[in-house]
């Protein structure tokens, strides 16, 4: 696990490696059973604050993401997986509030961005048939 | 003296002739902490380490640094401080080993591991001159002596000045890892507001002597934002906000950065009749630029 982190970001810095870990077992990256970095490592590597390390990892192990084995380390937790799903939805409702705040500024309104969305699911699927010919085609 | 503080002052004066470089310093260290301590060049910065370290006497006020007076006790807190400072007064015609050997003599709680391990990380050859070593070898020297006798307190007063971005990157990785990461408390001065950004969780800003601003860097970043109006007409010359930090203009639109609770900034904006407020959060790197007053 290599943390990226952004300082230029107002994302607090704990939270974009809890955002990153959670990501990494969404995608299934990390699984059950597999070993964190340790906070001494992860401030080092990263060069940020061994506190705001340690409130990551707490965070973590509060949301059930991470379990901390005294004398061992950070492993993830058996149960992760099953916040996969509220993790994707999760994810997935950060983009859309993204698209409603651009859609803000360029003064769309939310009707016009649904019209678009639909544009958009309607112009993927004819992609997907598209692509479905050429593998049928020899 | 609150065992939660590392470092603690109360009203702390320094003057150099008639003129008070420090004055009025009421500076707070929570032990554990990285406290970044920002301010213009002649702000007063290095004066205020040197005060804390005994290296100068204070001409008002109180000092506890772990506990101590640097001034009634200057063994006891030297022995507990580690510094690295820019101007660095090493051993010059020492070679290193001698260098490390002839420290560890006087050091209490010097550990030989621990100075070996790092002074092979840093490649610091044991037969090399001190004199001969290049800028950052002997920064890293420097740290090496300051980390070795495990001092509860580091003091680092510009310690990458100067230094290329492969010393930089290992002089901080080894603050955080070897130091930091076992409890330390850092109390650290730096130009460089990015490379620090990631490291302090509080923040000091130092301006003609005096401490303005003073906390935990969240309470920073929850308070200090930018702000863009976009005025009718012309941005007005003068915007009287309280709080403010910076501001900008470029034809009908002021940027700003003002540090303030959200609604009370917002009304005070409000009374300069703009025709659109828009407000953005700030990052780490942002929020200490923005006091150090280097960016808008």
């Amino acid at each position: 696990m290599i943390f990226r982190i952004d300082l230029a970001s107002s994302v607090p810095v704990y939270r974009q490696m809890c955002d990153q870990v959670k990501h990494a077992v969404a995608s299934g990256g990390l699984g059950p059973g597999d070993a964190l970095p340790t906070i001494r490592e992860v401030a080092a590597a990263a060069r940020v604050n061994r506190n705001t390390v340690a409130r990551a990892y707490m965070e973590l192990e509060h949301e059930g993401v991470i379990v901390a084995r005294p004398g061992q380390g950070s492993f993830i937790a058996d149960g992760a997986p099953s916040i996969q799903k509220r993790e994707r939805v999760r994810l997935l409702e950060e983009m859309v509030r993204k698209v409603l705040v651009e859609a803000f500024h360029f003064q769309i309104p939310p009707e016009e961005v649904r019209a678009i969305f639909d544009r958009v699911e309607a112009r993927l699927g004819k992609d997907k048939e598209k692509d479905k010919d050429k593998e049928k085609r020899p | 003296m609150s065992r939660d503080l590392a470092v603690r002052t109360r009203g702390l004066g320094y003057r150099y002739g008639r003129t008070w470089t420090v004055e009025g310093l009421d500076l707070e260290v929570p032990a554990g902490a990285v406290y970044g301590l920002l301010g213009r060049n002649g702000a007063g910065k290095s004066t205020v380490l040197r005060l804390l370290l005994g290296l100068l006497r204070r001409h008002a006020g109180d000092v506890e640094v772990l506990g101590f007076d640097p001034r009634k006790s200057p063994v006891e807190v030297k022995a507990r401080v580690g510094y690295v400072a820019e101007t660095l007064d090493l051993y010059d015609w020492m070679r290193v080993e001698e260098l490390l050997g002839f420290v560890a003599t006087y050091r209490p709680g010097w550990d030989e591991v621990l100075a070996e391990r790092l002074r092979s990380r840093f490649g610091l050859a044991a037969d090399a001159r001190v004199g001969a070593l290049s800028k950052g070898q002997r920064a890293m020297a420097a740290l090496l002596l300051a980390l070795a006798f495990r001092p509860a307190l580091l003091l680092l007063d510009e310690p990458t000045a100067g230094l290329d971005v492969t010393a930089r990157k290992l002089f901080y990785e080894t603050v955080l890892g070897e130091y930091q990461a076992d409890g330390g408390t850092i109390l650290i001065t730096s130009h460089q507001v990015h490379e620090i950004a990631g490291l302090v969780d509080h923040v000091g800003v130092l301006q003609a002597g005096r401490l303005e601003i003073s906390g935990s860097l969240d309470e920073q970043q929850r308070t200090v934002r930018r702000w863009r109006l976009l005025f009718p007409g012309a941005a007005p010359a003068r915007l009287a906000v309280p709080g403010l930090l910076q501001c900008g203009r470029t034809g009908r639109e002021a940027v700003l950065l003002v540090r303030g609770e959200e609604a009370v900034v917002r009304a005070a904006l409000q009374e300069q009749r703009p025709d659109a407020i828009e407000m953005e959060e700030l990052g780490p790197e942002e929020v200490l630029e923005a006091l150090a007053g280097e960016r808008l």
